[in-house]
């Protein structure tokens, strides 16, 4: 009974944090969209429609909740069946080409939620590739407001007001880095018990799995 | 006569290695001098001078921890560490948890968030593992976090930088037009210490692409043995694919790794049925998003 009234004051405020994000992105997208392009009032109608399955799904699972990721364009990278669900025998809504754009709602485990071409479906999530260059061309437009919504989200926290002059770190950061044997006794007492760990785990059931490392082509 | 002659030689011999072993312990004592947080077991080094045959020794995993505590030191200097105790307990939890998987689940693992925007992590032998703030800030969920952390502790339990440091030392050895007593003192493993200043730059140079596409692989079956959505660490690449030339603060981890769309393309080939039994494992992301509520709240 405990345990659910926590789950049930997590859901609600996770609810509140993706209700706030999928209105400020909403309102970003709007800006953007009327400032600068309007080829993005298409891509406004598809932010809309992804607003609902995100926002319905949330507080409906709760083991297993659907993850919020921040709409994006992603291009097909291998030729791929569009599912009706996330699962490999699901219906087959139609065959998505290489080099397709799509618009990528959520993800889970595997699957990737897409809108493609106003259908709407699941793709493994390991055929799509995100586009990281900045790209004037048309149908990139939600992509770009994502990743300036990212930096604003970046920029607001105060601590990047420090570093935000430094261009971070290179190669030559590490020819001249001298010890820091304080920091490192702090590091040191954050180290945690086995036994620690393990409690730790079980507050989200996760559970030993046997799986042996993957080979590949020229391992020994 | 002859015998006299025999006993001569051998006492040259004798006087020669008695000579070499001192001089090598000096310098062991001057570099103990100059590093005072380090101790180490001469006894051994002497032990590894005597039977040293190849260029490169192996270590053993005493040595491999002082010198990971070494070289997470000097990586200590480049940000502060990230002040909230909770965060840093999360991640040792999340890291500590995830290399119980491992094949060398009882190194002294520990895990450390600088405070920092760069995207990046430092995996230093030993089971010393370093992220940034930046790179949390880059996740969505626990399951993309151990994904990440079982990529670097992958690194570790291969001994990748380790490696890689002492062929650097081997090579820049040679380089130099080592003498052979020389050559003999670089056998030693009084090295440890040598080892400190390539060690840390290995860092800013990055691994062999294969050292990579290996920790990538392990990311996955780690974070799956570990009962998590193994999905995490793919996810997390694709994240980093889509913030890539909008966000400072990649530079020197692209520079140090193979192209994501190459990690992305090799994960893809790997990953197949076998891990749909997987599926329905949690990427907790609710425990998650909540501290990292605490880092975009907290100054």
């Amino acid at each position: 009974m405990k345990l659910r009234k926590r789950n049930l004051t997590q859901l609600w405020s996770s609810a509140y944090q993706s209700a706030f994000t999928v209105s400020a992105s909403l309102m970003l997208i709007m800006t953007f969209g009327l400032t600068c392009s309007p080829a993005l009032a298409q891509n406004i109608k598809n932010a809309k429609k992804i607003a609902k399955p995100t926002q319905v799904a949330q507080p409906m699972k709760e083991a297993q909740p659907i993850q919020a990721i921040q709409t994006s364009v992603a291009t097909v990278a291998r030729s791929t069946e569009l599912k009706a669900q996330p699962f490999s025998d699901a219906a087959t809504l139609t065959v998505l080409a290489e080099n397709q754009k799509i618009d990528v709602l959520s993800r889970k485990a595997s699957w990737m939620e897409v809108l493609a071409q106003e259908t709407q479906g699941w793709v493994k999530m390991l055929s799509l590739r995100f586009e990281g260059k900045v790209d004037s061309t048309a149908g990139n437009g939600v992509g770009d407001t994502a990743k300036s919504f990212f930096n604003l989200v970046k920029g607001s926290s105060g601590e990047s007001t420090t570093t935000t002059g430094a261009r971070g770190w290179t190669k030559e950061s590490f020819g001249s880095l001298s010890p820091n044997p304080d920091a490192f006794e702090k590091m040191k007492l954050f180290s945690v018990m086995k036994q620690d760990a393990t409690g730790f785990a079980k507050q989200e059931k996760l559970n030993e799995q046997e799986m042996p490392y993957l080979k590949t082509h020229g391992d020994k | 006569m002859k015998m006299l002659n025999n006993s001569y030689s051998a006492a040259v011999t004798f006087s020669i290695t008695a000579i070499t072993a001192v001089v090598a312990l000096i310098c062991v004592d001057q570099a103990i001098a100059r590093e005072p947080q380090f101790k180490l077991d001469l006894g051994k080094a002497f032990q590894t001078l005597k039977s040293a045959k190849n260029a490169i020794v192996p270590l053993t995993e005493e040595e491999e921890i002082t010198l990971g505590q070494g070289i997470t030191s000097n990586l200590m200097s480049l940000a502060p560490l990230y002040e909230d105790q909770e965060v840093q307990a999360y991640v040792n939890k999340v890291g500590r948890w995830v290399s119980m998987y491992s094949e060398r689940p009882d190194l002294p693992w520990t895990f450390a968030v600088l405070n920092n925007d760069d995207v990046n992590a430092f995996a230093s032998p030993g089971g010393y593992i370093i992220v940034t703030k930046g790179l949390l800030q880059l996740l969505k969920s626990e399951a993309e976090l151990a994904g990440v952390l079982g990529h670097e502790i992958g690194h570790v339990v291969r001994k990748h930088h380790l490696n890689a440091i002492q062929k650097e030392n081997a090579a820049s050895a040679l380089k130099n037009g080592a003498s052979l007593l020389m050559d003999a003192k670089g056998k030693s493993n009084q090295d440890v210490l040598k080892y400190l200043s390539v060690g840390t730059a290995i860092y800013g140079k990055g691994l062999d692409k294969e050292d990579e596409f290996e920790s990538d692989r392990m990311g996955v079956v780690l974070a799956a043995r570990a009962g998590y959505d193994p999905y995490g660490l793919p996810a997390a690449l694709q994240q980093l694919q889509s913030i890539t030339g909008s966000s400072a603060g990649l530079q020197l981890m692209l520079e140090t790794h193979p192209k994501t769309s190459d990690r992305l393309t090799a994960l893809d080939k790997v990953m197949g049925i076998e891990f749909e039994k997987f599926e329905n494992q949690p990427s907790v992301d609710l425990r998650f998003k909540k501290m990292m509520l605490k880092i975009k709240t907290e100054k």
